[in-house]
């Protein structure tokens, strides 16, 4: 065997193997989390029921922003979870829901009908998503008290992710 | 555009020569144009790699209206593509920049021609001449062919 030939043939195809390698181990479709610790987009919108709502309110205590939409069967399957997590962390933890992409008319009837006991916001323009980097929905992102984005859920949130993160910004109080 | 410029200046002329209403058409044409080129090169997040500029997706158009809006603040395009990319980072340019890790995606196949050209080059070179057989008897009278041209010449 040709062993110089052979070293090359491996030489040049090898990169190619690595990059591909690299490649197989990453979801492309998934958005990089490029607020991770970094502060939090301010945003100024108005709640469902008219009132405008400025995100700088929020400092002083960890919050979670949920986006999503009643046109999303994971987000209706969070819902329930979302708010009996809103009811046991009571005045602890802010939680604000951004509808997106949704009719405002729709998600007033989707909260009417299955209950809501946290502050929901109309992001006319996905101007918010787009800011926060959304790229679908359900998608959540846990601020802590200073305002800093400690993490980021793509897809439905469960019990477990909400104590795991949440409970260290309650007790560290930031 | 050019109909639009044609179409915009008639207009103005027809109104008396003032040339404002067609200047803003201009204007607003223009926007639209660099829109769709700079929209070309952001990725729409919840499309399969096409771009806002192409999809008609509710998230696509919102992304376009905001890369207006930043056209409208006279944004040049590298802050319009920087917005983006400091929110849904380098995954949202179609483009990647020539930089970095992306450098290999400029690089690598002009790098793949050379090494291919140079061992096809090598394996040439280095392939030895074909061997023509030469008869190493002068003895052809056995040849019938050859014996045959001779009688009808003569020789």
């Amino acid at each position: 065997m040709n062993w110089k030939r052979a070293a090359l043939v491996v030489l040049a195809v090898s990169p190619l193997f690595i990059i591909l390698a690299a490649g197989f181990g990453t979801n492309p479709h998934a958005v990089p989390f490029m607020l991770k610790d970094q502060p939090a987009p301010a945003f100024e919108l108005v709640t469902l029921d008219g009132e405008t709502f400025d995100s700088t309110t929020l400092k002083g205590k960890p919050t979670v922003v949920n986006f999503w939409a009643t046109w999303c069967v994971p987000c209706v399957q969070e819902h329930g979870l979302l708010q009996s997590a809103a009811r046991y962390y009571g005045d602890t933890v802010n939680f604000v829901g951004v509808v997106y992409q949704d009719e405002k008319s729709a998600a007033q009837e989707y909260l009417a009908e299955y209950g809501n006991n946290f502050t929901q916001l109309w992001d006319e323009g996905s101007n918010a998503a787009i800011d926060f980097g959304v790229a679908g929905v359900p998608e959540s992102f846990i601020i802590d008290a200073n305002g800093v984005v400690r993490y980021k859920r793509e897809g439905v949130l469960t019990r477990p992710i909400i104590q795991e993160q949440l409970e260290p910004l309650i007790r560290g109080g930031g | 555009m050019m109909f639009t410029l044609a179409l915009a200046l008639s207009v103005a002329q027809a109104n008396g020569a003032d040339l404002v209403p067609a200047k803003v058409e201009v204007e607003v044409e223009r926007t639209n144009d660099r829109a769709i080129v700079l929209g070309r090169k952001i990725r729409c997040p919840v499309c399969q790699g096409m771009p806002i500029s192409e999809s008609p997706s509710k998230s696509a158009q919102d992304m376009m209206a905001v890369l207006r809006r930043l056209i409208s603040e006279n944004k040049s395009d590298a802050e319009i593509i920087d917005y983006f990319k400091a929110r849904y980072g380098e995954w949202a340019i179609l483009e990647p920049s020539r930089s970095g890790f992306n450098l290999l995606v400029w690089l690598l196949p002009g790098v793949a021609l050379l090494v291919g050209g140079l061992i096809f080059w090598m394996s040439i070179r280095r392939r030895p001449a074909p061997v023509v057989e030469q008869s190493t008897s002068d003895d052809d009278t056995d040849d019938p062919y050859l014996k045959a041209l001779r009688d009808e010449v003569g020789a």
